[in-house]
């Protein structure tokens, strides 16, 4: 699994300085946009008439070229691009293209607005064609091109949707490259719901015709967490239903409301985060994730200073890397011959109760005189200096909150192999640990 | 199709006659028996029971004897009943969440049969975050409707569940039975197993709203299995139970709930069933001078969506 880094900073044309702050954070690998330039042909604005803008027509690698070599010098991969994406709004809603495509009589001149949506979808395909053979050449094994949406495609968005990335599929078998469906949502007149594959049933429905039809496994889903956040998803159900048909992780923060690309747990009210980072953990761990974990902070990183964002940087690797961790957490429990715990307190209960049968720890451990001789949990309670006699192969998880000060006395001690383990996002939850807890 | 509403905050137990009155007047021909007012929810989260369902089944049909004789008096039909919720209270002593579902459930559905009600709205349990899955969630739940489903084919009742939400950190999400693919299947394999409709649904406009649900695939996906609606509307944010098309979010000032896509989906399934408002708080946010006209509204806004279902059939 890849933590990599949502390309939040990095400039196309002159890569050097946030390349450099990536690889400074620790991040490895990028997440970056090929397909910005894909001109927007209508000339729309939702609120006022603006000028069609012009349309840049570089190639993608003359365009990203510098990008990609600047990475490959300082040993950054790019296993994820997001590639071009179009919707089919209805004009009539919007005042600013409404000039466009209204006739005199008030009527939605159909022939136009098919005229140039017809020649959208052309140049669409086109461009993705182009990103897809870039990253075939350069070593990119996913490209995220986002369902066709729009009030337009009510009722024919598999039709419209199905044709669209069908005409993709054999560039994309050429080149090894898989293109990714995301989840989206619709504008209900401010209000964000769901939108197409945000139900996990539809979406992986999609995916298996796609990929039934191309004869080959092209086509895989991106799972993007705000959205989920935005449509009230329950994400753990989303996750384990499109199963092993997710390659791509958005990690992103938004406020259940707003689509925002903040910091993950930065979305709180009160102690609470506002997205359930429980439920992408969990379904991710239910499922042995094993793809790109692609953390996007965006907004957050443009909200502060350009002299704090190197450390805000690190921060998000960090942030990526504790969630890798954390779905990797019972594959961690694997790497040693056997076990044992530091802690007999609610942590140690719940790692009985949630692992204790599956990997059985020798003994657990506390600087408590007071608990030492006695059992907990089914565990034998001891002295943290019998760690000293522990075979080699065998590791010590520490199941208590004070996790650095009892690192530090175990290293102190000589104790080697020494683990984390956390409870804060179980495979369940006990009742009487709240009880507890609320005492 | 008819159109009724919830009887919270308009029917008293003192006078039942004159609440009647008031929707017949306002021209409602069905009510939402509101039961989970004699249990509040807000009393058992705090693990607190009042009593009133230890009465014997005679001195609680007694008590809504009143009722029942008002509603036929005025033509008002108790066209759906909801239970009181929850019907699981995680980390509440065995005692409490014994009596919800061996004495609160099966007096609820004595008191379903007494007052004529073919359908009665139950909660799923909220248990997901504790039992790691929603598989695991509907377990539970679908044990507490199998303890009630031979009185339900006995009484000739149709138990509705109901899709609810949950709060992560205050932002409300999904909760039990928003899936529509699972509740249909579901659904269907309870039926199957008593050969009869002991389980249906009850549509809740503003809990999918607020779940981002999209209501006509939500709906086309139930079909007839929707036996039921709670109407309301809110911002999206939080569940306020308040008159339809109250909500806007842009400078357009257009509903931001999908009313079309809820006629769509109701036209779509052949809905005949009543069209009931679960619009209780609005009676206490307009001053009690406007509570009759606001009724009137109500009712208002069920013609409209019954002229725009209707249309086109």
């Amino acid at each position: 699994m890849n933590v990599v880094c949502h390309n939040m900073m990095v400039n196309f044309e002159r890569p050097a300085q946030g390349i450099r702050d990536l690889k400074k954070a620790g991040f490895a690998c990028l997440a970056t946009g090929i397909g910005v330039w894909a001109p927007d042909f209508y000339g729309w604005h939702k609120d006022k008439p603006i000028k069609p803008r012009q349309i840049d027509l570089k190639s993608v690698a003359e365009r990203y070229g510098a990008l990609f070599a600047e990475c490959q010098q300082n040993g950054i991969r790019i296993p994820f691009v997001y590639g071009p994406s179009y919707g089919m709004p209805d004009p009539s809603k919007y005042r600013g293209i409404r000039a466009n495509f209204i006739k005199a009589d008030g009527s939605a001149d159909e022939a136009a607005l098919e005229a140039v949506e017809e020649k959208q979808a052309a140049f669409v395909e086109k461009a993705a064609k182009e990103c897809i053979a870039f990253c075939g050449a350069n070593g990119v094994r996913y490209i995220h091109i986002p369902p066709v949406t729009g009030e337009r495609t009510a009722g024919r968005e598999w039709e419209i949707n199905q044709g669209f990335y069908m005409s993709l599929a054999a560039k994309a078998e050429e080149g090894g490259v898989k293109i990714l469906l995301q989840n989206t949502y619709r504008d209900v007149n401010g209000h964000l719901v769901r939108g197409i594959c945000s139900n996990p049933f539809e979406a992986a429905e999609w995916i298996d015709r796609l990929n039934e039809e191309a004869g080959e496994e092209v086509f895989g889903f991106c799972l993007d967490v705000g959205v989920c956040s935005l449509c009230g998803s329950d994400i753990h159900e989303f996750i384990v239903t499109l199963a092993d048909r997710i390659k791509a992780v958005i990690l992103r923060d938004c406020d259940g409301q707003h689509d925002q690309s903040l910091m993950p747990f930065s979305c709180v009210h009160r102690e609470e985060s506002l997205t359930d980072w429980m439920g992408v953990i969990r379904g991710l761990r239910d499922i042995d994730f094993d793809g790109e974990l692609i953390v996007n902070c965006w907004n957050t990183v443009h909200a502060v200073s350009h002299l704090l964002r190197p450390t805000l940087f690190r921060f998000a690797r960090e942030t990526g890397e504790y969630i890798r961790w954390q779905i990797q957490l019972e594959q961690n429990l694997k790497k040693y011959k056997s076990i044992v715990l530091f802690g007999a307190g609610n942590m140690c209960r719940n790692y009985m109760k949630n692992y204790g049968k599956k990997y059985p720890p020798l003994f657990t451990c506390d600087n408590n005189p007071k608990l030492w001789g006695s059992e907990f949990e089914g565990l034998a309670v001891r002295n943290p200096e019998e760690l000293k006699t522990l075979p080699e192969d065998c590791g010590v998880y520490i199941c208590n909150m004070y996790y650095r000060e009892i690192e530090t006395q175990l290293r102190e001690m000589g104790i080697k192999n020494i683990e984390y383990f956390n409870d804060e996002y179980m495979p369940t939850l006990y009742f009487d640990r709240f009880e507890r807890e609320e005492e | 199709m008819e159109i009724g509403v919830q009887t919270k905050n308009i029917i008293k137990d003192k006078d039942p006659l004159a609440g009647f009155g008031q929707l017949k007047q306002a021209g409602f021909t069905c009510c939402d028996f509101s039961l989970d007012v004699k249990l509040r929810n807000y009393d058992l989260y705090q693990n607190r029971l009042n009593g009133f369902f230890s009465r014997p089944l005679e001195e609680l049909e007694a008590f809504f004897a009143p009722h029942k004789e008002a509603a036929e008096e005025t033509g008002i039909r108790v066209s759906q009943m909801h239970m009181p919720y929850p019907n699981y209270v995680p980390g509440a002593p065995d005692e409490l969440n014994e009596y919800l579902r061996n004495v609160v459930a099966p007096k609820s559905m004595e008191l379903c049969r007494f007052l004529e009600c073919p359908y009665i709205v139950v909660h799923g349990f909220k248990l997901a975050k504790y039992l790691g899955s929603e598989e695991a969630e509907w377990e539970k739940t679908e044990g507490f409707l199998e303890s009630l489903a031979p009185m339900a084919e006995e009484y000739g009742i149709t138990i509705c569940i109901e899709n609810l939400y949950t709060g992560i950190g205050g932002h409300i999400v999904e909760g039990p039975c928003c899936d529509a693919h699972k509740a249909a299947e579901r659904i269907d394999r309870m039926n199957d197993k008593y050969g009869a409709e002991v389980l249906g649904f009850c549509f809740d406009t503003g809990h999918a709203n607020l779940a981002g649900l999209d209501f006509e695939k939500f709906l086309m996906e139930l079909g007839e299995r929707v036996k039921v609606l709670h109407i309301h509307d809110n911002d999206g944010i939080s569940d306020l139970h308040q008159i339809p098309f109250t909500f806007t979010r842009t400078r357009e000032n257009t509903s931001s709930t999908d009313w079309d896509g809820f006629v769509r989906g109701l036209r779509g399934i052949g809905y005949q069933g009543v069209l009931s408002f679960e619009t209780g708080p609005v009676l206490t946010a307009f001053p009690g001078e406007l509570k009759e006209e606001a009724l009137r509204f109500i009712a208002r806004i069920g013609r409209y969506f019954a002229e725009e279902t209707e249309k086109g059939r």
